[in-house]
């Protein structure tokens, strides 16, 4: 292993490929910031630039491309509530009220340094564990993926504050239920499309995701358009006491751990991390300090910002390993490779022990230039919230339309966002928590697919819920998360009584 | 005396529709949302028919409907429970003034979908940011100008020049 760490040094620390290292991760945040363009959409910008280099130092460019997209779509949540992508929708929950709160300049100096560690963690495991978790990664199948995602949508639990439950999991419901929109995948049926072919591919995440978050932001803006004073951002406004830094890091350590773990199963990737991170860091926190996930809690934001780099790095492993890209953006990059001439796989280290290991030391490479080029950046992007709300509104609602009509190139995408802005609108107004529902959307469409697979396997038999162990446990787990707060209520009603 | 007793009657009674002397509507929020929820859990129930199930996926344990009845029946059953307790807190009332501007707001974004590929990305742009800005109460004409012109030409030349991403020119324009 100190070989191949030594030969992706050599691969890496050249001037050109660090060189390239900085642009992409300089070119990732840029395209990430922009809403409706995530991580996918700037590797695939980036392909044609590729070719011009040999495919070690093409590849660590797409590295430094990839966390610098993630980087950039978290910077978009938290300065005007928008996730360009699904991994970093648990990131808005607090940075976007931090942000608010005037404290925009800490809640970037707490993403990057989230995102550093969680991204450095993740890199050092896959150089540790890289063969034996990938055998573990093998063994996961429909019916764990299907419990995966239960457990995944239990972190409902960490949205729902007091007295909320039913509405959190109202929201949940409706999530799933916007999920089966568009063409079945299992049985190639049409549900919910009433005849447009519009709706034949289903309801966009971006699109949604926009019009929840976003979009229904600068409406609630709109109501109220006189300016409140703007925090001013100073050069000690990002950095973080002793006492935060104490408190995060647990959290932070916790959640790069998870988020490898659940980076490294195919399909489940910096989403479910996400969600997963913050739900457990809620249902870990204080009682006073659970109060204000949601409300801008510092470790609300560390936690999944964390996990999502880390999965970053996890879902790495099974493309390097198997061949398996675990989620669409190391699909694209799966594309490259093969591109490349190369097969990722089994044999890829043996093969191509310089493109395999300098990809993994580039990833190192590429947190430690992405924080280096960000932290000064910050007090210049937290700026951005000094814009007037008269022209913040508009413009939040023009970069949103914008950005969902570069996806699909159909206006009727913007008619939907639209209709979804209204809808989330009066929502909120009626206090509606949209997270859950976000969290259902994401997770209802892989949830069926998942169990309709397992069902087919089982010979439409619900057998395997307790017939395979891993299942098993992580229904037992779902189970559990699920009665945690209800069982802690009841001993607390003891202990008063 | 007699009317101040009505009001309070109805206030208690919620969801009770109380008219203040500003005409402010007060309802139990919780009760808003479960009519909203059963309202839409009706249409995607109804939609539900609208399914053409294969020949023979009547028989399988989880065929394309069965999920969608499942979470129907559920978000009916959470609506009505939410429906039966209630909240106790009270809908925030919105003035008239701002709900205007709402709908305003949301009918330049349907306008700026219908003619951003007849009038192409720089003019639907252009005139969207200016009269959102105009509808936020901005009536500089500097700002009015420099801020459309500015945002959509940065957008033109990050997308379009740099990362060489379609944006629509025009049909009226070009022909």
């Amino acid at each position: 292993m100190l070989d191949g760490i030594l030969t992706g040094l050599t691969a890496v620390l050249t001037p050109g490929n660090l060189l390239l290292v900085v642009g992409g991760c300089f070119a990732g945040t840029i395209i990430g910031m922009l809403p409706g363009l995530g991580p996918i959409t700037a590797i695939a910008l980036m392909i044609p630039l590729s070719y011009a280099f040999e495919p070690t130092s093409g590849m660590i460019m797409m590295a430094g491309v990839y966390y610098g997209a993630v980087f950039g779509g978290s910077t978009s949540s938290i300065l005007i509530n928008a996730p360009g992508v699904a991994g970093t929708v648990a990131t808005a929950f607090d940075g976007y009220p931090l942000a608010r709160q005037g404290q925009a300049a800490k809640a970037l100096a707490i993403a990057a340094y989230a995102s550093f560690t969680g991204g450095t963690v993740g890199a050092l495991l896959l150089l540790l564990a890289a063969s034996s978790l990938a055998a573990l990664a093998f063994t996961f199948q429909s019916a764990e993926y299907f419990a995966l995602m239960l457990l995944g949508l239990t972190s409902v639990a960490a949205f729902a504050g007091r007295g909320q439950v039913l509405t959190a999991i109202a929201s949940t419901v409706v999530g799933v239920m916007l999920s089966t929109v568009g063409t079945d995948r299992a049985s190639g049926v049409e549900r919910f499309t009433f005849g447009r072919l519009d709706l034949v591919d289903g309801i966009g995440f971006v699109l949604l995701a926009m019009a929840t978050f976003a979009l229904a932001e600068a409406l609630v803006l709109l109501l109220s358009p006189r300016d409140e004073a703007p925090a001013r951002v100073t050069r000690a406004a990002w950095r973080l006491s002793k006492a935060e830094l104490i408190e995060l890091a647990p959290v932070v350590g916790r959640s790069s751990v998870l988020g490898f773990l659940v980076g490294v199963l195919p399909g489940a990737g910096a989403t479910i991390a996400s969600f997963l991170s913050y739900g457990l860091e809620r249902n870990l926190a204080p009682a006073q300090e659970r109060q204000r996930f949601g409300h801008g809690s510092l470790r609300g934001l560390a936690a999944p910002e964390a996990a999502n780099n880390a999965a970053c790095s996890g879902s790495f492993l099974p493309l390097l390993t198997l061949g398996i890209p675990g989620s669409g953006t190391t699909a694209v990059l799966l594309g490259v490779l093969l591109a490349y001439g190369i097969q990722p796989g089994p044999r890829l280290l043996e093969t191509e022990p310089e493109v395999f290991w300098g990809l993994i030391v580039s990833m190192y490479v590429g947190n430690i230039v992405l924080l280096v080029l960000n932290l000064p950046l910050i007090p210049y992007l937290a700026k951005l919230l000094d814009l007037p709300r008269t022209a913040l509104v508009p413009l939040v609602l023009f970069l949103g339309m914008t950005g969902v009509y570069l996806i699909s190139f159909n206006v009727f995408d913007i008619y939907l966002m639209t209709f979804f802005a209204l809808a989330a609108f009066t929502l909120r107004w009626l206090q509606f928590p949209m997270a859950p529902m976000l969290l259902g959307f994401i997770l209802g469409g892989m949830l069926e697919e998942n169990l309709r697979r397992a069902l087919l396997v089982a010979g439409d038999s619900y057998t395997f819920l307790w017939d395979r162990p891993v299942t098993l446990a992580l229904l037992i787990i779902t189970a559990a998360i699920l009665a945690f707060p209800s069982v802690r209520e009841l001993i607390g009603r003891l202990r008063h009584s | 005396m007699k009317a101040n007793l009505l009001r309070r009657s109805v206030r208690r009674n919620s969801p009770g529709w109380r008219i203040s002397g500003q005409e402010q509507i007060e309802v139990d929020r919780n009760r808003v949302l479960a009519i909203l929820l059963i309202g839409f859990a009706a249409a995607y129930g109804f939609a539900i028919d609208d399914i053409v199930l294969d020949l023979w996926a009547e028989e399988e344990a989880l065929n394309s409907r069965t999920l969608p009845m499942i979470l129907c029946g559920g978000l009916i059953v959470l609506a009505l429970t939410l429906l039966v307790k209630g909240s106790g807190e009270r809908v925030q009332p919105i003035a008239w003034r701002s709900l205007a501007r709402l709908g305003a707001m949301l009918a330049f974004m349907v306008l700026f979908a219908l003619v951003l590929e007849l009038a192409g990305f720089w003019i639907a742009g252009a005139a969207f940011l200016a009269s959102g800005l105009l509808l936020m109460g901005e009536r500089r004409a500097s700002r009015l100008v420099g801020v459309p012109t500015i945002t959509i030409g940065i957008a033109w030349l990050l997308l379009r020049v740099v990362l060489d991403v379609y944006l629509p020119a025009g049909e009226l324009w070009m022909g």
